[in-house]
């Protein structure tokens, strides 16, 4: 590699790049493979969305990726570089000092994440005293300016309320006040609606994706929810079993998914018309076992395409048509083996049989 | 730590024994043989009266002396509290006696000038030393001491140890301003000792008046003695301070405070660690322990109570000899003075000791023969097995062997062993019914004769004369201070001859044929000499320095009790 | 509801000591029972008619409740001369009193750090350890406690007096009582340090602590203002609660360190019948009980803003 590359390189030096990372829980039962070989890159001023259904590990990955997961039992492997240096396996007493101030996170549950018993203003001035060394006075006006950034209204008063005094969405729209709070350049978002209603949803959505364009922070946008996700984000990683099954930039992802996966949780999107909280639920059939994954394809035993070889061997990521297109899938979306296929279900010629109903 | 207990219930227990026994002819309490002292061993130790020899030194003032006690008092008004061995040490501080024992062991008078018998010995006239003064300013004089002497007779408690000995009405007579008559029912020549003790304590006439108005005065004594009241807090400490104007010599320390410590093991570390300079105790260990400790000087006296088990001869089948006589030969005593004692206290036969000159060498407690023990009771059985014993309820014999009850107090550790060591060889011969009650409970069914058999502490009176209140026909009564209800004519006949000869010999002879009557009578099993110390710290001096105006030198310990008069500290 | 709880724990009590025992024996000793013999009987009479033991039991009830609520507790059962139960209380209370908030006090200060350190170190060897000191603790009776404590600190490093004593001023006095307040303090702390413990593990698990943690916070920081505050629920009703408990205890650590409190007070005059004396105790605890309740309730609401009243 000419000096010249590497001096390109590190110009483009993606602000997070994943490789290989693994996190396994020792547990009674054996080991939780929760995240599974999963590689991915984030570039500054990005979203990323995480897709896959409820326990395929995409919690897991994000605490991974920002160190937040309980040393105790768990096991991680692989490598996360953040802004090119390692931090995967740094202990908590340097990753602090990323905490809230570099990277920060929005959680699923806005009612259990803000500690009921401190006012929000305190909550919010926390991370300000902490790692901006402000007074308190000067953390105060932050915290209101902060509110007030994230739409809540009468943002002053709101400071000596309590979490309980303030609305979900208020709520959801506080713990993003406190994320940003620091100037983050990464945000974790784990779920950040799926606890709202529908139109509060879009809401918070639009409003991190502001904050993302002002403040040209990445954000890492989980959700099981491709719905969720396709006005949002730049690019798309779905989750299955632990392993990353399809990988694309939004636009590339939904006119051309590859996975029969990703189709079924594209077809599960919930319409306006339902209730919210609709889950995955729609996808036949239970999610794989972490402990004894299957041998081939995970999700093999809900394919509706799956043959032989999809349980025997196990399909690698491969590259699609589009360079940042990629996919594991022996039968993909499109090829002679899955039109076939479709066909025939089409027309009723083969019962769908599913193992594990 | 060895067995040893913690209990709250000492000091009302202590007091509530006195009260029923009502001491107020004898110096030494007595209480039931049961809480903290196990009996002694057979190692007997020949100096159990030591008195430490000072050396001679000149006494400094000022010093505030802290002495801990077994348990703290009810009250300090010697004409209605019955005052047990700490409320002697206390009542000693603050009053004066009208007589007081030589060191010889002869009653001299203190307060009082002199004593005069009548010709027939049932009078005695009591003339007082002029210019005593109370505390409060009043005078010691004639109208003092026989208020003091009524009040006492006439108490409902205090009372019952006094009234028979004594006629109802001109019990004490004012002769003149300084002189006092007493009538007594029986003669007795000896009768001075009686003044030694809670009788003869000399309280205020203005603080008695002002006292029975408000009883919680009766917490706050005034008398003519070397120590005036100055503060108390029941159950932690009670304060005297210096009297400067005392009458009988110069009082030396400033100040007095007595701290109750009811735990042995308490009192001995807070004497250890410098926490008090003095204490009195019956505790064995803590006297082995001061005993080995070569700076403290103890005062030792097993002279005053013995400890004994105790048969209420009222009812069947305790009614029969046989039977007592059965009990006695199945007590197990070598055993319990080998795994309760300590060799620290001596074994009894009787309420002598050996040194006594009443001491009858012939009178064995007979004990440890279980076989003699069967026949007795196969004899009994055969006759009168089948009458109820009322106590239990129950027939006398069952399958040959008698049915008893045996009551003792409880929650105790000790009492339990005790218990269950005499058990062990009464069994032969008896079935037993075990009755854990409370001190209190134990005190008035043995005064009442609910009981067949208990363990009890007694007999400690100056001069033996005394103790007939235990043993007299006359005490015999719905409340018996004759405990085991025993009525024996000859035996009234050998006491109140013994007090009422001048002949030496005579006496003698007296008390030795009592011994040998309360042993044929078997109504007690005498186990050990209950033995006191008092001990104080190397710093305290003159604790045995204490003499009449006369120069006559006093007996300076009884039965855990000691004056302060005279004693001072080094620095 | 307080006042109808005092109402049926003085009826009981006045009634469970009447029946119990005769409080004559007190007052007259064997003569409480010498019936037979009219000068003793008028002994008898006398006593009950200056102890009211001559009315029927409602009627002395009465007179004890209408006494009680003027701050008359009555008069002991003793002829010598012991003050009245006013006077008695009066003097004693504030010792027991004193006694039990430097316990809770030593229980509360030693449990909390105690607490955090385990369950911020939850089946560590610390915790582990800190387990098994708790056990012994709670397990030890509390006068082998006692005597243990004062057998070190007292006897042999001399750190502590090793007795009360009334004489001495209130500084003296209060620094005379610590060592008796780590004896009753001691076995509570460990109490409230399990209780603790385990909230506090829970509470970590919460997802705020979580949220505080992707703020940056440090650990002690996450203990002390996230997770402390909302594991204290159990443990200040627990507190609450035991300080009745912590009264049985003061009976032994006020013999073992000589301090005239009511707990000694109270074991006397249940064995003497006493129940003036009884029942004054009694009713004052039970006060205490209830007030200490109420004001648990207070701490409540100040500690958790959720909590309306
Ligand atoms: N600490 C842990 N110990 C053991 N197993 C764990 C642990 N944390 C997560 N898991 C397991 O890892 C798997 C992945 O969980 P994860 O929470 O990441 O799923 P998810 O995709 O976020 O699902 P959801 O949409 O429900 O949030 C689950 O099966 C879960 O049970
Ligand atoms: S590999 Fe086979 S089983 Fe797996 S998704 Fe593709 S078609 Fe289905
Ligand atoms: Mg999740």
């Amino acid at each position: 590699m000419s000096e010249l590359q590497t001096e390109m390189r590190q110009e483009h030096q993606p602000l997070l790049e994943v490789t290989d990372l693994r996190t396994h829980f020792r547990t009674e039962r054996g080991l939780v493979r929760a995240v599974d070989g999963v590689s991915l890159t984030l570039e500054r001023g990005k979203c990323l969305g995480i897709v896959g259904e409820s326990g395929s590990g995409k919690t897991v990955l994000s605490r991974s990726l920002m160190g937040l997961l309980p040393s105790s039992n768990t096991v991680t492997s692989g490598s996360v570089k953040f802004e090119g240096k390692e931090i995967l396996g740094l202990p908590s007493k340097q990753m602090r000092r990323l905490w809230g101030r570099e990277m920060s996170m929005v959680f699923q549950n806005p009612m259990t994440s803000l500690n009921p018993l401190m006012k929000i203003g305190q909550q919010i001035a926390e991370p300000l005293n902490l790692h901006l060394d402000m007074s308190r006075a000067d953390a105060r006006a932050t915290a209101e300016r902060l509110l007030r950034d994230v739409r809540i209204p009468e943002a002053a008063r709101r400071l000596d309320q309590y979490p309980h005094e303030l609305s979900g969405g208020m709520r959801q729209r506080a713990m993003i006040a406190i994320a940003l709070a620091c100037g983050p350049t990464l945000l974790f978002a784990d779920e950040p609606t799926t606890a709202l209603d529908v139109t509060v949803q879009a809401q918070i959505l639009q409003l991190i994706g502001e904050q993302r364009r002002d403040r040209n922070m990445s954000v890492v946008l989980v959700t099981h929810d491709l719905g969720v996700v396709a006005g949002h984000t730049d690019e798309i990683a779905v989750m299955y079993g632990g392993k990353l099954v399809e990988k694309a930039p939004t636009s590339v992802l939904f006119a051309h998914m590859k996975m029969p996966y990703t189709m079924s949780l594209m077809r599960s999107i919930p319409k306006l018309e339902d209730p919210s909280h609709t889950r995955l639920a729609t996808i036949p059939g239970r999610p794989p076992d972490l402990v004894h994954p299957p041998k081939g394809c995970r999700f093999a035993p809900r394919c509706a395409y799956a043959r032989d070889k999809c349980i025997t061997e196990e399909p690698p990521l491969r590259q699609a048509e589009d360079p940042n297109h990629s996919y594991a899938c022996w039968y993909p979306v499109g090829s002679p083996e899955f039109n076939q296929r479709e066909a025939e279900l089409n027309s009723g010629a083969v019962p769908v049989t599913l193992e594990a109903r | 730590m060895g067995i040893k207990e913690r209990s709250t219930q000492r000091r009302r227990g202590v007091a509530f024994a006195a009260a029923a026994l009502s001491l107020a002819l004898i110096a030494g309490a007595c209480s039931s043989d049961s809480d903290t002292e196990p009996v002694g061993t057979t190692g007997a130790s020949t100096d159990d009266t030591t008195t430490v020899t000072e050396v001679a030194a000149t006494p400094v003032d000022g010093g505030t002396l802290r002495y801990g006690l077994e348990a703290d008092v009810d009250g300090l008004n010697p004409t209605t509290s019955a005052l047990s061995a700490p409320g002697y040490v206390m009542g000693y501080a603050v009053f004066d006696t009208l007589a007081r024992v030589a060191e010889d062991g002869s009653i001299v008078p203190y307060l009082a000038e002199s004593f005069t018998p009548s010709a027939d010995f049932k009078s005695w006239t009591v003339k007082l030393r002029p210019g005593i003064k109370f505390h409060d300013g009043a005078d010691l004089n004639a109208d003092a001491v026989v208020k003091a002497f009524l009040l006492q007779q006439g108490a409902a408690l205090v009372g019952l140890a006094v009234r028979p000995f004594y006629p109802e009405t001109d019990a004490a007579v004012k002769i003149d301003d300084l002189t006092v008559q007493f009538n007594q029912l029986d003669a007795n020549r000896y009768w001075p000792s009686a003044l030694t003790s809670q009788l003869g304590m000399m309280p205020s006439p203005l603080w008695l008046d002002a006292a029975a108005a408000d009883p919680t005065l009766n917490q706050k004594p005034v008398g003519t003695g070397p120590f005036m009241f100055d503060s108390r807090t029941a159950d932690n400490v009670t304060r005297f301070v210096k009297n400067p104007s005392y009458w009988n010599g110069t009082v030396h320390l400033d100040a007095v405070e007595f701290y109750p410590v009811p735990d042995s093991a308490d009192l001995l570390d807070l004497f250890n660690n410098d926490g008090l300079d003095a204490l009195h105790t019956t505790d064995q260990t803590a006297i082995k322990d001061l005993k080995d400790n070569g700076t403290v000087t103890n005062l030792l006296d097993d002279t005053a109570e013995e400890s004994f088990q105790m048969i209420n001869s009222q009812n069947p089948p305790f009614d029969d000899v046989r039977v007592r006589q059965a009990l006695a030969y199945a007590t197990p005593k070598a055993k319990i003075l080998e795994l309760i004692g300590l060799g620290v206290s001596r074994p009894a036969d009787q309420m002598f000791t050996p040194e006594d000159p009443y001491y009858n060498s012939a009178v064995k407690q007979d004990a440890d023969q279980p076989e003699k023990a069967l026949p007795l009771v196969a004899a009994y059985c055969a006759e009168k097995g089948t009458v109820i014993n009322p106590v239990l309820n129950q027939p006398t014999c069952t399958n040959g062997k008698v049915n008893m009850e045996y009551q003792f107090t409880g929650p105790s550790v000790v009492g339990l062993r005790t218990t269950e060591i005499f058990e062990e060889g009464w069994k032969v011969a008896f079935n037993i019914t075990r009755d854990e009650v409370n001190q209190q409970d134990h005190i008035q069914q043995n005064a009442l004769g609910q009981s067949n058999v208990l363990g009890w502490r007694q007999f400690g009176a100056i001069d033996p004369w005394a103790d007939s209140v235990w043993l007299l026909c006359r005490t015999v009564g719905a409340i018996s201070l004759n405990w085991p209800r025993y009525c024996d004519p000859a035996r009234d006949t050998i006491l109140l001859d013994a007090q009422n000869t001048d002949d030496p010999a005579k006496r003698v002879e007296g008390y030795k044929a009592l011994a040998q009557n309360m042993h044929d009578a078997y109504t007690y099993i005498f186990i050990n000499h209950t033995l006191w110390t008092n001990s104080f710290n190397a710093n305290v001096r003159g604790t045995c320095d204490i003499k009449t105006p006369e120069g006559v030198a006093l007996k300076c310990t009884n039965a855990g009790t000691s004056f302060l008069n005279t004693t001072w500290m080094d620095q | 509801m307080a006042i109808t709880l005092l109402f049926a724990v003085s009826a009981l009590t006045f009634g469970a000591m009447n029946v119990l025992g005769d409080p004559l024996f007190n007052i007259l000793g064997p003569i409480a029972r010498d019936t037979g013999n009219p000068k003793s009987v008028k002994l008898i009479e006398k006593a009950k008619n200056d102890y009211n033991l001559d009315k029927p039991l409602p009627v002395r009830y009465g007179l004890w409740v209408s006494g009680f609520v003027r701050g008359d507790m009555g008069v002991q059962f003793s002829t010598d001369g012991q003050p009245p139960v006013t006077e008695l209380l009066k003097e004693r209370i504030p010792r027991t009193v004193t006694l039990l908030i430097l316990g809770q006090l030593i229980a509360v200060l030693v449990s909390i750090p105690w607490a955090l350190i385990s369950a911020s170190r939850a089946d560590k060897f610390v915790d582990r350890l800190s387990t098994a000191t708790t056990f012994m603790l709670v397990a030890l009776p509390g006068f082998a406690l006692a005597i243990i404590l004062k057998y070190v600190f007292a006897i042999r490093l001399g750190w502590f007096p090793l007795t009360y004593r009334a004489l001495d001023p209130l500084r003296t006095r209060l620094f005379q009582m610590l060592l008796p307040g780590f004896v009753i303090g001691l076995p509570a702390a460990a109490i409230y340090q399990r209780l603790l413990r385990t909230d506090l593990i829970t509470t970590l698990q919460e997802d705020f602590i979580l949220m505080a943690r992707s703020k940056g916070v440090s650990k002690p920081r996450i203990l002390f203002k996230h997770a402390l505050r909302p594991s204290m629920f159990s443990f200040i009703t627990v507190v609450g609660l035991t300080t009745g408990a912590l009264i049985g205890g003061s009976i032994v650590v006020e013999t073992v360190f000589r301090i005239p409190g009511i707990g000694s007070t109270l074991v006397e005059a249940v064995l003497r019948h006493d129940f003036p004396v009884v029942l004054a105790i009694v009713m004052i605890v039970a006060t205490a009980f209830v007030l200490i309740n109420l004001l648990i309730d207070v701490v409540y609401t100040i500690i958790d803003p959720r909590v309306h009243r």
